[in-house]
């Protein structure tokens, strides 16, 4: 198994995949991806302007396509045909997956916030969790360069949540919108800063990539390329280096070790025969999503690793992470009937509130640890499910009522970080395999009295801004333990494989390389050593460009043979 | 999910929020106990047809469904034509033609309700029932008060029957509870259907949808305006939104 026809075989073609095998290629590597999910073209398969009237159920959401017919996910969502995972009693864990290539990043809301220096410290801030190997510091240069690889628009704020990028990096944001002015009045008021949010949206022409044309939502996919997905960019800039070879339908089952415990080939299932292959690889990357390569991990048991690859540590799986969530929305009565106008802008946040309280958790003030922020949802839709209120009577007269309704209300979504607790992990389910006889995922999770207060925090400030905005919302607020989103409903899980400074307590340095195995690599969420409530997916190709690059300069070197 | 821009059209959240407001809410005033016992006496009280339908078996569309350009729902459509028409005309005067824009029937909102009634889905199988249940409380209903099917009343009539069950109040009257529930969902998923037909997009006044090349032009004036003159009445005006500066 030495036929060495590639450098390095990367698994997974999502935000961490796509950006390694893209550094990879650029650094003159030689890169295998395998993708369990088909091959997939957004310039012919997005249906950008189609109407809801045009699609089944105008387009609702159904156990085959759970966020709407028109979502791009392809055979996934909260279930995958044929692929189950389990989970413990008392354990209500959601794990969104999509297999397709480019994964997720076909489809997610594109925000793109840096995390901040005292995310990298978090333990030495308030002795929860565990610190990042690094600072901020080290990390800022590589945002550069990824933010202006991928194309993100925003502004410097000078906030203390949301480290400033290099001048000329970011593109300029659009401007807000009403609702959005509304809620950052209401907010301003109470001392909390509004601010543009950061999102990987073209807002000027990039490569062969054009600028948003401000219709049709992203969630769709982008046929012209202004919402970044792996698909319209870093693989076919990748594949244009003529050194990236493209597996689809190829389902990694596990890694093989040779005597001395070094990863030498990965075994895959052919998707379309059911047929096991075995390709050789001088070094693995894995990037299949945190719990994919966590489950790879420790589906690769062998002599020399007997508690699973990289697992000397007892630490994959652990340490799960998902953000928190909480939802709360308002009828704005000042907002019916307002003056129409285009409000689609780039159809998801111009404006959010970043988190203001850092300083009052140094003070000791509150009675959680971690920070959130909030994203809104509001606007002139494209109409058709939005009637803020009940409708009444019949024929014109209710008609006229949905038409002076439209737009008025407004919802406000937290989205905050949770410490990572003993109860929250994944292992295999060993009585349970998927349709490619692979032994399945089994998740247990329980929210902790820190994310509850949170929260609770979180829904209290939202009741006081929509008071100020004259919405009649009652005072009590709803019991947390309800509000809260389930583990994994938010779609940010990560932690599975941490990194850190010791083998002891976890499973790859910083440069993502496995304590435990040096020719192999895991370059998604899964290295995350804490979760800031700042959306993973920017800082998963950050790292995977900086960590990608380091493993090119030590295959240079001759430092990983 | 981080971006909270559902897509247009019928979210979950607007027909389960339907459907837990027909099987649970149906309380009133009138009368305590049990929420099986409150939908059973709702019922009893409502003359409630209650139909008991064989479920569909047909097969959804699948988690590859071609999107561009979307595909037709697989599954047959299941309403009778006899069903179809009262639909019409029960749907038509909850949308009546107004002007320019189309009824309800024009804008394809009965074909909508007969593929929702159709379709294999756990949700759309869970409000089957009730809404062809509801077609024939209509038509006996209009029996119990005219003689005469729903369809064969006067105009007057049956407006006379909507009047009692489309409004809020009538949930707290026993014999409209159910019905009015029922009424207030397909209500719902009628003006859904309605407001996101080519037609309907235009009643409602949407702009959007275009493309613009160039920046994002942002709030119209009058837009703007109204928004001042909102700040201001609400005493926000000191705390208007000012762009950062740095960098
Ligand atoms: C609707 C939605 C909105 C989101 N919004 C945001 C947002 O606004 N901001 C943000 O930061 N994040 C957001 N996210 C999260 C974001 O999508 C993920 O963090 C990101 O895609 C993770 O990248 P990844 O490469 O680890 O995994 P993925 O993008 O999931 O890619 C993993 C790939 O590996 C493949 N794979 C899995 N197992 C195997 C195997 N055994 N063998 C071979 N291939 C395998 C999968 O098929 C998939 O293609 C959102 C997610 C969703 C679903
Ligand atoms: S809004 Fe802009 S970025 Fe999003 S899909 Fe449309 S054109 Fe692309």
């Amino acid at each position: 198994m030495s036929d060495q026809a590639y450098d390095v075989v990367v698994v997974g073609s999502g935000a961490g995949g796509a950006m390694a095998a893209h550094t990879l290629t650029k650094l003159g590597k030689r890169v295998l991806m395998l993708e369990a999910g088909r091959d997939y073209d957004p310039v012919t398969e997005t249906p950008m302007f189609n109407s809801p009237a045009d699609a089944p159920l105008r387009g609702a959401p159904t156990p085959d396509k759970n966020f709407g017919y028109y979502d791009a996910t392809v055979d996934g969502g909260w279930e995958v045909p044929g692929e189950p995972y389990t989970m413990a009693d008392n354990t209500e864990f959601k794990w969104w997956r999509a297999r397709m290539l480019g994964g997720r990043t076909n489809h997610w809301g594109r925000y793109s916030l840096r995390f901040s220096h005292h995310d990298f410290k978090g333990f030495s801030r308030d002795g929860f969790g565990a610190d990042w190997p690094f600072e901020y510091d080290e990390l800022a240069p590589w945002y550069d360069r990824t933010e202006e690889l991928v194309g993100v628009c925003g502004t410097n704020t000078g906030l203390d949540d949301m480290p400033d990028s290099s001048p000329d990096i970011l593109m300029p944001p659009p401007k807000p919108r009403v609702p959005e002015l509304l809620v950052a009045a209401a907010a301003g008021k109470l001392g909390i800063p509004a601010a543009p949010m950061h999102r990987a949206i073209l807002t000027r022409p990039k490569d062969d990539r054009a600028a948003c044309f401000w219709a049709t939502q992203c969630g769709r996919g982008c046929s012209i390329g202004a919402a970044f997905q792996t698909t319209t960019s870093l693989i076919p800039m990748a594949k244009a280096t003529g050194l990236l070879t493209v597996q689809t339908d190829a389902m990694v089952r596990s890694v093989e070790v040779d005597a001395q415990g070094r990863a030498e080939a990965v075994t895959y299932i052919d998707r379309k025969t059911g047929a096991p292959r075995t390709v050789a690889a001088p070094v693995v990357v894995l990037a299949a999503s945190a719990c994919e390569s966590a489950r790879i991990l420790l589906n690769s048991k062998s002599e020399q690793h007997p508690q699973g690859l990289a697992n000397r540590s007892g630490q994959v799986g652990r340490n799960l992470m998902d953000s928190t969530g909480a939802n709360m929305s308002a009828v704005i009565p000042a907002l019916k009937g307002r003056p129409i106008y285009n409000e689609d802008g780039h159809t998801a946040n111009h404006l959010f509130l970043p988190w203001w309280g850092h300083d009052m958790q140094a003070r000791g003030e509150l009675d959680f640890a971690r920070g959130y922020h909030f994203e809104m949802s509001t606007g002139f839709k494209p109409p058709g499910g939005y009637y803020p209120e009940k409708l009444q009577g019949y024929g014109v007269e209710m008609k006229r009522r949905a038409r002076f309704d439209y737009g008025s209300q407004i919802s406000l979504a937290l989205r905050g970080e949770m410490v990572p607790n003993a109860d929250c992990y994944m292992e295999i389910d060993d009585a349970v395999t998927d349709r490619w006889g692979i032994p399945v995922a089994k998740f247990h999770w329980k929210w902790s009295e820190q994310e509850l207060n949170q929260v609770r925090h979180g829904l209290a400030t939202a009741r006081d801004i929509f008071k100020l905005l004259g919405a009649d919302v009652p005072d009590e607020l709803p019991d947390p333990a309800e509000a809260i989103k389930k583990g994994g409903e938010i779609i940010h899980e990560v932690g599975t494989t941490r990194m850190g400074t010791s083998p002891k307590d976890s499973v790859t340095n910083q440069w993502g390389q496995a304590w435990d195995c040096d020719n192999l690599f895991v370059m998604d969420g899964g290295v995350f050593a804490s979760n800031p409530h700042k959306n993973c997916t920017l800082t998963i190709m950050t790292l995977t460009m900086r960590n990608a690059s380091w493993l090119a300069e030590q295959l240079n070197k001759g430092a990983i043979a | 999910m981080s971006h909270e821009t559902p897509e247009p059209g019928i979210t979950r959240r607007q027909s389960l929020k339907w459907l837990a407001a027909v099987t649970a809410a149906v309380t009133t005033p009138l009368i305590t106990g049990c929420e099986a016992t409150v939908i059973k006496a709702a019922k009893l009280a409502g003359n409630w047809p209650d139909l008991q339908l064989q479920p569909i078996t047909a097969e959804g569309y699948g988690t590859d469904p071609t999107l561009n350009p979307p595909v037709q729902a697989p599954w047959p459509l299941t309403m009778t034509p006899h069903q179809r028409k009262l639909a019409t005309a029960i749907l038509d005067l909850m949308i009546p033609r107004e002007g320019d824009f189309p009824s309800a029937s024009e804008a394809g909102v009965v074909d909508l309700v007969d593929e929702w009634v159709s379709a294999p889905y756990p949700e759309q199988q869970e409000t089957r029932p009730e809404i062809l249940s509801a077609l024939v409380w209509f038509d006996e209903e209009s029996q119990r008060r005219t003689g005469q099917s729903f369809l064969a009343t006067s105009a007057q009539q049956q407006r006379a029957i909507l009047d009692d069950v489309a409004y809020e109040e009538a949930e707290s009257k026993l014999q409209y509870a159910y019905i009015s529930r029922v009424f207030d969902g397909l209500r719902s998923l009628a003006a859904i259907a309605y407001f996101s037909s080519p037609e309907g997009v235009k009643d409602m006044g949407y702009v959007g949808n275009v493309p613009i090349a160039g920046d994002y032009p942002g709030p119209s004036p009058e837009a703007m305006t109204h928004l001042d003159g909102v700040l201001n009445d609400l005493g926000l005006l000191d705390y208007a939104y000012q762009e950062p500066v740095s960098g």
